[in-house]
C-alpha cells in the first residue's frame, strides 16, 4: 500500500513538510523524523508495510529504510505494550545505580529488560547514553527523561501509568 | 604524480590516490577486508593499518590519502601490532573451524590470519551465533562467518542498482539480511560470492562439492550472450565444478552475470543425450556413431536427390561457435541448400543488403563513458546483465538516458525520461524523433518518407533529439524487443538516420553468443541472410538439421516451427540433450558437447574474436559439432573437410574472414526506406476482445543448457510460465491474479495470469522458451484470451 493511504493526512503534509529540508535528490535523509512521525501514529511500532510504504515514499530500498528501524533504540518493529519505557545502562548510569533501577522496574512492570508484560501493559528497553550523565541514573518514556531515579522515583512514575 | 616511500621505496602515485591503491599498482602487499577497488571505501574492517611517518596512530591504508613526501611502512612493528590486534579482534567472534567451512582455502581471512594473526587468543567466552537466512537458490549463507566487512551490501548499492542485502540491528547485533527474508532477485546478485572474504556468503550450488585445492583452473569464454564475459572453468579431474569470473576490464571487469555463472549446471542434466539414437517406427534406439552417421548421411543424401535445390533446412543456435557453423555451412552447400540461418528468434531482415552484420558502435567499456543515451525496446538486465552495469555507471557519471518501452520496466537506473507504446507504434516514435532533426538539418529523402510526414513529434521526441545532438557522446541502443518485432529492419534503419543525423553511435543486441561472428560466415560463404519464419513459410523443406536448437523453445513461432517439422521426412538433431518436443520429431540424434568440451571461438559484439579450449572429455558419447559435420561431409565424398581440429578450421575461416562491414551512409538508408518494401508490417489495431502478445526469452530460458541449470530456474531472477497484463486489461476480461485463461494464437494453451502494472492495456506479455508457450504462434501479434 501507499504511504498516502496509510497515514492522515496531517502526518502527511508533515512528512513533506521535512522532506522539503533536504535537497530534492535527497529525500531519504528525512527517514528518522518520517520513521517517527509515522510510529507514533501506528501504536508506537512498524509494520513490514509501513517501512515499504515509507521507503517507496522516500525513494530508497526497503531493505535500506528496515536497517534504519533496526539499527534506533526508539524505533519498534514488532508490536509492544501500552507504555514504552528506555532505561539508560551505559557507564554513567552504570556506576550510578542503574542496575537498581533495572531489577526495580522489572519487578514492578513483570517483564524482562527487552521483553514485553503478559498483559501488554509496559515493554522494558535496554538503552546507550542518552546524554542526561549529568543526573544518572536516567530512563525515557513518552519523550520525556527523568533523570537521578531512585526506586521511589519510579514508583510515582509507574502510578501515572494507566 | 607525487612523490611517496613505502617500506623505503621511493614510488610515484597519483594525487589524491589512497596508500592501498598506490601499495596495490606496485605490488606491496596490504592486508585488507572491506577495501575492494570497485566498491565505494568503507574503512571499517580496520584491518589495512599502516604506520605513517610523523601520524601518532597507525592509518587505514584504504581511507589514507597519500601526501607529497608521505612515508609508510607497512611492516613496521607498529604495523604489524595493530594488524594483528584487528586480527585478533576480528576473530573473538569468527568460528575457527575451517575445515568443515565451505571457503576454506580460500578465504581472506584464513589467508590474513597466517600471515597476520597471532598462534594463540586468550579469548576464552562464547562466539556470537548468526541465524541464517534462505536468500534464494544461488548464494548460500552462514552468517554467524560474517566479518561484517559490508562488501555485498556496497555491491547492491553501487554495481548492481538493486539493494538486497543489508546490515541490520548494530553493534554486536549486526547482521546481514534481506528485508522479509527475499530470495536476490538481481541477475548479478552471485557476484557477492567472489566478493565476500569470508565464508558467508558461498555458491549454494557449488558448496561442499569440492575443495579450492583440489580444483583445476581453465581459461574460457561465456557462451550467453553477446558481451563474451571471460570466465574460469574450474575443474575436478573429469567433472566441471563451477565456474567464476575472469577479471577482464574491457568486457567484464571483476563480475559475471548469474547465468554464465550458473549454467554449467546444465551440463550433468539428467535430459543429457548419452549415445547417438535412431528412431525406427516410431521408437528410439541407442545406437553406435558409425550408424547413426551413415543414417543421417544416406538420408540426407537421399532428400537431396530426390528433391534438389534448397529441399534441406539448416537451423542452429545463435551460441554456435565459428567453427562449427562454418562446416555446418560447408555441408549444406554440399547438399546444394543455401537455407541455412540462426536468426532464429528475429523475424525482420529486410535490411540485409544494407546492414549485412549486426553493429554495436562502440567499445563495451566505451559505454560509461557516454552522455546521452537513448534506449529502444530492451528489458537490459535481462537481456545482456553486464551492459546493464555499465550503463548504470554512465548514468552514475552524469549520463541522460531516454528509454521508448512497451512496458515500465525496472531498470537498475533512474532514467531522464520513459514513454511506454506498443512495439507496433516503434517506428512511429523513431520517425517522430526524426522529422524533429530535420527541422536543422533538411533532408528531402527523408521528410518525403510517409512515416516521417505522419510523425507528430511531442516534448520528448525533441529532448531526445537535442541530447543526442547536443551531447558529443551519445549512443542509441536497440534492445532485443526491438531486435525481435515485426518491424526489427525498419527500426534499425530509422535508428541508423537518428544516429546519422546527430552524430551518435548506434549498437544493438543480438541474441545469443556469436550472431556477430555468424553475421560473418554469411557473408563469407555468401549465404543468403533469412530469417527462420521467412525460410519456414517459402517452402516445405523435406530434411531439417538442427544444431543445438530446441525449435519449440527457441523459434519466434514454434507452431510453424511444429508443422514444418511435422511435415519433413527427415529431421536430424545435433544436440546436447533430449528435449521431448525434439524427441517427437527428430529421426536421428547426436549426443554433442556443450560448456567445457569442446574447443571453439565466439565474436563478441565489439567483433573481438575469443577463442577458448576444452576442459573436460564430453559426457558419454558426445562429440564436439564440429567433428560430426565434418564427418557427414567426408560420408557425402565431398571435397575439404579433412581439419584435424578446430584450429585447423578456425584457419579456413579466417583465410575469407570479411573485414567489420561500413554502416549505410544517411542516403542509402533513405532510399532504402523510401522502398515500398519497408512499409511497416505490424500495423494491425487489436479488436476490442483481443489482446496484443508481447514475447521475450527470460533470462533464464534463452538456450538448452540455462534452461537445464536447476538453479537458476529456482532462482529469484526466473520468471514462470505465465501471462502479465495490468489492471485495466484483467479487469476488462473480467480476470484476477492467479485466474487460468486458455490462450488462442495459432495454437492454445493455458497459462496463469499475472499483474505487470507497466503495461499498456490489451497488450499482454507471455514469455517465449517454456513448453508452457510452444504451442503458441509467433512472438508478436493478436492474441485471444478467455477465462476458464
Ligand atoms: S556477508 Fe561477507 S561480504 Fe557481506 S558483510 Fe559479511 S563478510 Fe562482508
Ligand atoms: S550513561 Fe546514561 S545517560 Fe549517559
Ligand atoms: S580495508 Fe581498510 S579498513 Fe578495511
Amino acid at each position: 500500500m501507499k504511504l498516502k493511504q496509510l497515514v492522515s493526512p496531517e502526518t502527511l503534509s508533515q512528512i513533506d513538510h521535512w522532506i522539503t529540508k533536504y535537497p530534492t535528490t535527497q529525500k531519504q535523509s528525512a527517514v528518522l523524523p518520517v520513521m517517527m512521525l509515522v510510529q507514533d501514529e501506528h501504536h508506537g511500532w512498524l509494520t513490514n508495510e509501513l517501512i515499504e510504504a515509507v521507503a517507496d515514499y522516500l525513494g530508497m530500498s526497503h531493505i535500506a529504510a528496515y536497517e534504519v528501524v533496526s539499527f534506533y533504540t526508539m524505533f519498534e518493529s514488532q508490536p509492544i505494550g501500552k507504555h514504552k519505557i528506555s532505561v539508560c545502562t551505559n557507564i554513567s548510569c552504570q556506576l550510578n545505580g542503574a542496575e537498581k533501577i533495572v531489577d526495580h522496574l522489572e519487578k514492578r512492570c513483570g517483564t524482562k529488560l527487552g521483553e514485553t508484560s503478559a498483559d501488554g501493559k509496559f515493554t522494558l528497553r535496554e538503552v546507550e547514553c542518552m546524554g542526561a550523565c549529568i543526573r544518572a541514573p536516567m530512563l525515557e518514556y513518552n519523550k520525556q527523561y527523568y533523570e537521578s531515579l531512585t526506586p521511589e522515583k519510579v514508583d510515582e512514575l509507574l502510578e501515572t501509568m494507566k | 604524480m607525487i612523490e611517496i616511500e613505502i617500506d623505503g621505496k621511493p614510488l610515484q602515485a597519483p594525487q589524491g590516490a589512497m596508500i592501498i591503491e598506490v601499495a596495490d599498482a606496485n605490488n606491496i602487499r596490504i592486508p585488507r577486508f572491506c577495501y575492494h577497488k570497485k566498491l565505494s571505501v568503507a574503512a571499517n574492517c580496520r584491518m589495512c593499518l599502516v604506520e605513517v611517518e610523523k601520524m601518532p596512530k597507525t592509518v587505514p591504508a584504504c581511507a589514507t590519502p597519500v601526501t607529497p613526501g608521505m612515508k609508510i611502512f607497512t611492516e613496521s612493528q607498529k604495523a604489524r601490532d595493530s594488524q594483528r590486534a584487528v586480527m585478533e579482534f576480528l576473530l573473538i567472534n569468527h568460528p575457527l573451524d575451517c575445515p568443515i567451512c565451505d571457503q576454506g582455502g580460500e578465504c581472506e581471512l584464513q589467508d590474513n590470519a597466517l600471515s597476520y594473526g597471532n598462534d594463540n587468543s586468550p579469548y576464552r567466552e562464547t562466539k556470537r551465533v548468526v541465524k541464517d537466512e534462505d536468500i534464494g537458490s544461488l548464494v548460500a549463507t552462514e552468517l554467524t562467518r560474517c566479518i561484517q566487512c559490508t562488501r555485498c551490501v556496497r555491491f547492491g548499492q553501487e554495481i548492481a542498482g538493486l539493494r538486497e542485502l543489508g546490515m541490520v540491528q548494530r553493534g554486536e547485533h549486526s547482521e546481514i539480511r534481506t528485508f522479509m527474508k527475499q530470495a536476490l532477485k538481481s541477475e548479478v546478485s552471485a557476484n557477492v560470492i567472489d566478493l565476500c572474504p569470508v565464508g558467508a556468503l558461498t555458491s549454494k550450488p557449488f558448496r561442499f562439492t569440492a575443495r579450492a585445492w583440489e580444483l583445476n583452473q581453465h581459461p574460457g569464454i561465456a557462451a550467453h550472450d553477446a558481451f563474451g564475459s571471460h570466465i574460469y572453468l574450474h575443474t575436478r579431474r573429469d567433472e566441471l565444478m563451477r565456474v567464476i569470473p575472469k577479471d577482464n576490464e574491457n568486457i567484464n571487469e571483476c563480475w559475471l552475470s548469474d547465468r554464465d555463472r550458473f549454467s554449467y549446471l546444465g551440463v550433468n542434466s539428467a535430459e543429457r543425450l548419452l549415445s547417438p539414437m535412431i528412431k525406427r517406427n516410431g521408437q528410439w534406439h541407442a545406437t553406435d556413431w558409425e550408424t547413426a552417421l551413415l543414417f543421417a548421411s544416406k538420408s540426407l543424401n537421399q532428400v537431396k536427390q530426390k528433391y534438389g535445390n534448397n529441399a534441406i533446412l539448416g537451423l542452429s543456435s545463435p551460441n554456435t561457435t565459428l567453427e562449427e557453423y562454418y562446416l555446418f555451412a560447408k555441408l549444406m552447400q554440399v547438399l546444394d541448400s543455401q537455407d541455412l540461418t540462426y536468426h532464429v528468434r528475429d523475424t525482420d531482415l529486410r535490411d540485409a543488403a544494407l546492414l549485412p552484420e549486426p553493429h554495436f558502435g562502440i567499445s563495451i567499456a566505451d559505454i560509461e563513458e557516454q552522455k546521452a543515451i537513448f534506449v529502444l525496446g530492451s528489458l537490459l538486465a535481462a537481456e545482456l546483465p553486464l551492459m546493464s552495469l555499465r550503463m548504470r555507471k554512465a548514468i552514475l557519471g552524469g549520463a541522460c538516458i531516454d528509454v521508448i518501452n512497451p512496458f515500465n520496466y525496472d531498470f537498475n537506473f533512474s532514467l531522464t525520461s520513459e514513454t511506454v507504446c506498443t512495439p507496433q507504434q516503434f517506428a512511429q516514435e523513431l520517425a517522430s524523433i526524426i522529422k524533429v532533426l530535420l527541422k536543422d538539418t533538411p533532408n528531402q529523402a527523408l521528410a518525403d518518407l510517409a512515416i516521417v510526414k505522419n510523425a507528430q513529434p511531442k516534448a520528448y521526441h525533441e529532448a531526445i533529439a537535442n541530447r543526442l545532438k547536443q551531447e558529443e557522446k551519445s549512443f542509441i541502443y536497440l534492445g532485443a524487443l526491438a531486435y525481435h518485432a515485426q518491424d526489427a529492419a525498419l527500426l534499425r534503419m530509422l535508428a541508423l538516420a537518428i544516429a546519422n543525423l546527430t552524430n551518435s553511435q548506434f549498437g544493438m543486441y543480438t541474441d545469443g553468443a556469436n550472431s556477430f561472428g555468424l553475421a560473418k560466415i554469411h557473408r563469407a560463404l555468401s549465404i543468403p541472410v533469412q530469417a527462420s519464419t521467412t525460410l519456414a513459410a517459402n517452402s516445405n523443406h523435406k530434411a531439417i538439421m538442427l544444431h543445438q536448437l530446441e525449435p519449440s523453445l527457441d523459434c519466434a513461432n514454434p507452431y510453424q516451427m511444429d508443422k514444418l517439422l511435422d511435415q519433413a521426412e527427415m529431421v536430424i538433431a545435433l544436440t546436447s540433450f533430449k528435449e521431448p518436443n525434439l524427441l517427437q520429431h527428430a529421426d536421428v540424434l547426436f549426443p554433442i558437447s556443450t560448456l567445457g568440451e569442446t574447443s571453439g571461438t565466439l565474436v563478441n559484439l565489439e567483433n573481438k574474436v575469443q577463442n577458448f579450449a576444452g576442459c573436460i572429455p564430453p559426457k558419454g558419447e558426445a562429440r564436439p559439432a564440429w567433428k560430426v559435420f565434418r564427418v557427414l561431409g567426408n560420408l557425402l565424398n565431398a571435397e575439404g573437410f579433412d581439419e584435424n581440429s578446430t584450429h585447423e578450421v578456425l584457419n579456413k575461416v579466417f583465410e575469407n574472414f570479411p573485414d567489420d562491414a561500413t554502416l549505410p551512409s544517411l542516403a542509402e538508408i533513405a532510399q532504402q526506406l523510401a522502398d515500398a518494401k519497408f512499409q511497416p508490417v505490424d500495423n494491425s489495431n487489436t479488436a476490442h476482445d483481443e489482446c496484443y502478445r508481447l514475447t521475450t526469452w527470460p533470462i533464464y530460458r534463452v538456450d538448452n543448457l540455462v534452461r537445464r541449470s536447476d538453479a537458476l530456474q529456482t532462482s529469484g531472477a526466473a520468471k514462470p510460465a505465465a501471462v502479465w497484463m495490468n489492471e485495466a486489461t484483467m479487469k476488462k476480461f473480467q480476470l484476477q491474479e492467479g485466474d487460468k485463461v486458455s490462450i488462442q494464437q495459432s495454437g492454445n494453451t493455458q497459462l496463469n495470469v499475472y499483474l505487470e502494472a507497466g503495461l499498456p492495456d490489451q497488450v499482454v506479455w507471455v514469455p517465449a522458451g517454456f513448453n508452457e508457450t510452444s504451442s503458441l504462434g509467433e512472438n508478436f501479434g493478436k492474441i485471444v484470451i478467455n477465462k476458464i
